[in-house]
């Protein structure tokens, strides 16, 4: 970024190439399908920013993926609020109590999925991961923003938990709870429509 | 917490992970064309960015630029061309030359001490312009307006108010100073046809008087002329004339005939060193020095030693008989 900011127009280049695709995901996937279609608005929004910014940008402390999701995630607040929706800052608004944990209940469904691994080996397994990536961006459309953006940030982005909260402008605290508040009601969700594979893999 | 418990990031959900990474969008990226133009765009801010540091030393003059375009510089700015401007305009010029005002006025201060300034006529000469009278000195100074302005008030001190003023001065009196231009002519065409030789102008020594302090302000009479006048009316008891016979102290019909001489050749007078041959002569003393020496030919006036005015034959003779009646 700071040979960007000198004038080399490679050097954006080189990091286009290398965080397009995240953000573009991660935009697509915290718009949600309401929003779908301003993903490529907000997309290009960010990268202007970006180079609006190059000549203030100053590294402290946190990497340049770190700012730019930063970016990304307040234009897409920002869509959020234009569209007339409203965004709670409160990440737990909607939430009737603590987080739900995991039992060590051996006849949850989800205690029974397929082992998770960067790539199906078999074709049923394949299926079944499919489904369930589709029936969790299902899920995602539940959560509140704040905990959507976390978990993404998390799970997708794969930021660490300080710079997620360093991404959303939040306490490491704040952070961390949101994402066990969001992960709580994935897991809910995704286990009450995904049986087990060892139960035929199919969605109830 | 991992759901089995294996997992070493407590916060991060592997199956959940793992159904990211196989969900329908994962593969999806920006449309080619958006890309194209964010790059597009990255690479113009990048040029931009360059631009400055090549010409930077255009900074300053567009630093400069820029602050004179402010309005408050750019206000005082203007406003120091526009008064630029005005002075070169008015540049070595009096501040009130464009006020309609006689050429010959320009002169008028030389007639404000001619009382304390008046010099036989053999012992000073005229100046390079020829428009000074023989007897005035060359003290002249570069008419002003403000000189010009305090004279008129000083005159009329010292000049005696007339205790009835005639008709003729009358209208005059009223008239603005602007029909003084205009008055010669009309002047000239009185004294061709005699109306000015009437003797009532013989007695009409203080109303003369205040007719000279019009006339001082007469566009085309030599200074020296305006200055005798004055200097006549203000005190004719220090004055006196000689044609052929003895001299003999100023008359109010003497006074009379000057005016009419004055009103005759107003306007007509022009630089000339020639006397005419054969004129009839009249000398003016002050304090029994000489001052002035008039000469009528037949048809100029010649006030020594460089005016002269020419006029209508009729009009030098109706003087002529005018000068015998009043030194009669």
């Amino acid at each position: 970024m700071a040979a960007y900011a000198g004038g080399d127009a490679r050097a954006f280049e080189r990091l286009y190439a290398r965080h397009q695709a995240g953000l573009y995901r991660f935009i697509r996937r915290l718009l949600g399908a309401a929003l779908n279609a301003q993903t490529d608005e907000v997309f290009q929004d960010t990268w202007l920013r970006v180079v609006q910014s190059r000549a203030r940008w100053q590294p402290q402390g946190a990497s340049f993926r770190t700012w730019l999701f930063t970016l990304a995630h307040h234009r897409v607040v920002d869509q959020w609020r234009r569209s007339g929706r409203e965004v709670s800052v409160d990440a737990f608004e909607g939430d009737d109590g603590a987080p739900w944990e995991p039992t060590g209940d051996a006849s949850a469904a989800w205690q029974h999925w397929p082992a998770p691994a960067p790539a199906a080996s078999h074709t049923e397994e394949l299926a079944f991961w499919r489904r369930a990536g589709e029936k969790l961006l299902g899920c995602l459309e539940q959560l509140p923003v704040p905990q959507r953006s976390a978990f993404l940030l998390h799970h997708d982005d794969g930021l660490a938990l300080d710079e997620v909260a360093g991404a959303l402008g939040v306490g490491f605290e704040t952070a961390k709870t949101r994402l066990r508040y969001a992960m709580s009601k994935l897991r809910t969700c995704m286990g009450a429509y995904l049986s087990p594979l060892s139960a035929g893999g199919e969605s109830r | 917490m991992s759901a089995n418990g294996e997992h070493p990031d407590a916060e991060r959900d592997a199956w959940l992970s793992a159904a990211l990474r196989h969900a329908p969008d994962a593969q999806v990226e920006p449309p080619s064309a958006l890309s194209d133009t964010i790059l597009r765009q990255a690479r113009a801010a990048a040029r931009g960015a360059r631009a400055p540091d090549a010409h930077r030393p255009r900074s300053l003059w567009a630093a400069a630029w820029a602050w004179l375009a402010r309005p408050p510089v750019a206000a005082g700015f203007a406003s120091l061309m526009v008064a630029t401007l005005v002075g070169l305009i008015w540049w070595d010029r009096p501040m009130d030359e464009a006020l309609p005002r006689p050429p010959a006025e320009a002169a008028t201060p030389a007639t404000r001490d001619v009382r304390e300034h008046v010099v036989p006529p053999a012992t000073v000469g005229s100046d390079a312009g020829g428009r000074q009278s023989p007897g005035v000195t060359s003290e002249r100074t570069p008419a002003t307006p403000k000189a010009e302005r305090s004279h008129a008030p000083r005159a009329r001190s010292l000049s005696p108010a007339p205790p009835t003023p005639a008709p003729f001065q009358d209208s005059r009196a009223t008239a603005p100073t602007d029909r003084a231009a205009a008055e010669p002519r009309d002047e000239t065409t009185a004294v061709a046809s005699g109306a000015l030789a009437r003797p009532a102008a013989k007695a009409a020594a203080p109303a003369a008087a205040a007719q000279l302090r019009r006339e001082d302000s007469a566009p085309t009479r030599p200074a020296a002329l305006a200055a005798l006048l004055d200097s006549i009316a203000a005190q004719p008891e220090r004055w006196s004339w000689q044609r052929n016979a003895a001299r003999q102290p100023m008359t109010p019909a003497l006074q009379g005939w000057l005016l009419q001489l004055d009103a005759a050749t107003t306007g007509h007078w022009r630089d000339d060193t020639t006397a005419p041959a054969g004129a009839v002569l009249l000398q003016l003393y002050r304090d029994g020095v000489p001052m002035a020496t008039l000469h009528l030919g037949d048809d100029t006036i010649w006030l020594a030693p460089a005016s002269q005015a020419a006029l209508p034959r009729a009009a030098v003779t109706a003087l002529k008989q005018a000068l015998d009646d009043a030194t009669r």
